[in-house]
């Protein structure tokens, strides 16, 4: 083959370190398989490998080893060879318990670190040459990278370092979208103060089953220039011939982190309309049109209905209900012969809506979604409904 | 020498660097390359008689070494996107530590970069960039069209030089390893 010029980048790599094989394993092999290969009865000639007295020995018992003989005709002939399993190597069985048995603190520390390398690429848009960006709904999204166009292929990914249940888990806690039959996720870059490459095994607990155990990982966090540290305790499970954590660690420092870990401190701005929301809002309290909604993100739509129930106006709230046939739960009248003391004081409202403004819609279906947020009760989902007219308006009982 | 009518240890001595550097490639990790090429050719011990000649033995033992890296990412699902300080991990079984690497030098950052790619685009870069196998020697081998090869190599150093536009640029390819 001749070189090319795009080849010759590659040139450092033809001569890396470790190429050569270790000094005795050539010999040990080689070795190996001529035990195997007179075990097994292969049809590939093994002459010259035996002593000649050896040879002679067995062609005197009428036994010739050669490509044209076969000792034993059931023994060793397959269509192909992924489906061999040759007694010299241990079985996977045999190689499981070795592996259970093999778990130490560099084990702990690999899986920790490959689990977050995993993560941080599926939070990244799945490698370095992730898809083109687009907007939807008045955020910026991006394609997943072509190793990632479908959710099965993340999981797939996601499970050679975590156990299905967490890759679900990662998956179901970001807001992926399906476009043009594609993934794709906000365009976001996630960063993480946590060093998780670099962590310390504080101690290691076997659980009940040889096939868990529970790791405390001290954990340094880089933060402003000082370094400092945590603790976590995970559970890793061996599934699938691999240990896998069962969790998801935390990142600390992307935005995303931050909302999710608000806490009972609970330091979420204050709910606030931006201008372009306040001009719309304004404009619809006048007359109602969803006309003036139309360019409008869901998220929007959503901080409109919550500003209008502060404002107690319960009928810019109702208009901004869903009137998609199925889903309304109740007319103009019934809505309006709710008491007033079943709808909230302005301080359970602020409370119940803190955080909205932060937060992420996710589409879960061709008209439906809901907007992820979090704040001191924890996270929250508020739903909206896409209406015949394309305009996104708020589901009857948001808060689930 | 002909494919026919060599003995296990004329093959064995044929393509052993072959089938070794190709899994070192693969898995970036000495003792599973080890392990890998001693399944390899158990397998070609086992399955010798299926072998119909159709193709070069180099290319028919490149593609069961190809299957067995493919069988052991699959169970294992262990891709060596690894940290730095993580591959320097990996040591052999034997007592010997496997030599330090030091992982400034450009082969490493090369290597990383290879080890990130998914296995399909790892294994063509490797045989056609790096083993320089030709485009029908590299088709046989991993069973694809050619015109698979072309567009999946072409696609794969094209990845691997935006990884390395990254690195350069200082930029953490996935977070992986923090500026620091």
């Amino acid at each position: 083959m001749s070189k090319r010029p795009d080849n010759d980048f590659l040139q450092p790599l033809k001569h890396r370190p470790g190429l050569a094989p270790r000094k005795n394993f050539k010999q040990e092999l080689r070795t190996a398989l001529i035990d195997e290969a007179d075990r097994t009865k292969s049809r590939l000639p093994v002459q010259g490998w035996f002593p000649n007295l050896l040879v002679a020995s067995l062609l005197i018992f009428g036994i010739f080893i050669g490509s044209d003989f076969v000792l034993n005709s059931s023994g060793g002939n397959t269509d192909s060879p992924g489906h061999e399993n040759p007694p010299a190597v241990p079985d996977q069985d045999q190689k499981d318990e070795k592996e259970k048995q093999k778990f130490d603190e560099k084990a702990a520390q690999q899986i920790i670190g490959i689990a977050f390398a995993h993560y941080s690429v599926v939070l990244n848009g799945g490698g370095p040459e992730s898809g083109k960006t687009f907007t939807e709904e008045g955020e910026a999204y991006r394609y997943m990278g072509e190793d990632f166009d479908t959710k099965q292929e993340v999981l797939d990914y996601l499970e050679e370092a975590f156990t299905p249940e967490a890759a679900l888990q990662i998956f179901g806690e970001h807001p992926f979208i399906v476009k043009k039959d594609k993934l794709a996720q906000p365009g976001q870059r996630f960063s993480g103060d946590y060093l998780w490459q670099d962590t310390e095994v504080v101690s290691i607990t076997k659980k009940e089953s040889e096939s868990e155990r529970i790791v405390e990982y001290n954990v340094p966090i880089e933060k402003e220039g000082e370094t400092k540290s945590d603790t976590y305790e995970f559970t890793l499970k061996y599934v699938d011939g691999g240990w896998k954590l069962d969790g998801v660690m935390p990142l600390s420092s992307g935005e995303e982190e931050k909302e999710s870990k608000d806490g009972p401190q609970d330091d979420t701005p204050e709910f606030m309309l931006t201008d372009v929301e306040m001009v719309a809002y304004k404009a619809f309290s006048n007359d109602l049109n969803e006309q003036h909604l139309k360019d409008l993100p869901p998220l929007s739509i959503a901080k409109l209905y919550v500003q209008a129930e502060l404002e107690k106006r319960y009928d810019i709230s109702y208009a901004l209900y869903t009137d998609r046939e199925g889903y309304v739960l109740r007319t103009k009248e019934e809505d309006q012969a709710i008491p007033e003391s079943h709808r909230g004081t302005t301080e359970a409202i602020t409370k119940q809506y803190k955080g909205l403004q932060n937060g992420k819609f996710i589409q879960t279906g061709e008209f439906e979604g809901y907007v992820k947020y979090s704040n001191a009760n924890g996270e929250q989902g508020f739903r909206m409904i896409k209406d015949e007219d394309g305009i996104w308006n708020v589901g009857f009982n948001p808060i689930q | 020498m002909g494919d026919t009518g060599e003995s296990i240890q004329d093959i064995y001595e044929k393509y052993f660097h072959d089938v070794y550097q190709y899994l070192l490639y693969f898995t970036n990790s000495r003792s599973e390359a080890e392990d890998l090429t001693q399944d390899t050719f158990l397998k070609v011990i086992k399955s010798y008689n299926s072998f119909t000649h159709k193709s070069s033995l180099k290319t028919w033992i490149l593609s069961i070494a190809s299957r067995t890296a493919i069988d052991h990412y699959r169970k294992r699902k262990l891709i060596s996107i690894l940290p730095e300080k993580l591959t320097n991990l990996y040591k052999s079984n034997d007592g010997n530590p496997d030599e330090e690497i030091e992982h400034t030098e450009d082969w490493a950052v090369l290597q990383k970069a290879l080890s990130t790619l998914k296995a399909d685009f790892r294994n063509v870069v490797i045989l056609r960039g790096l083993k320089e196998c030709s485009i029908k020697e590299t088709a046989e081998i991993l069973n694809w069209k050619e015109s698979k090869v072309k567009v999946d190599y072409h696609r794969a150093i094209r990845q691997m030089k935006k990884m390395l536009e990254k690195s350069n640029e200082g930029v953490v390819v996935f977070n992986e390893q923090k500026t620091r």
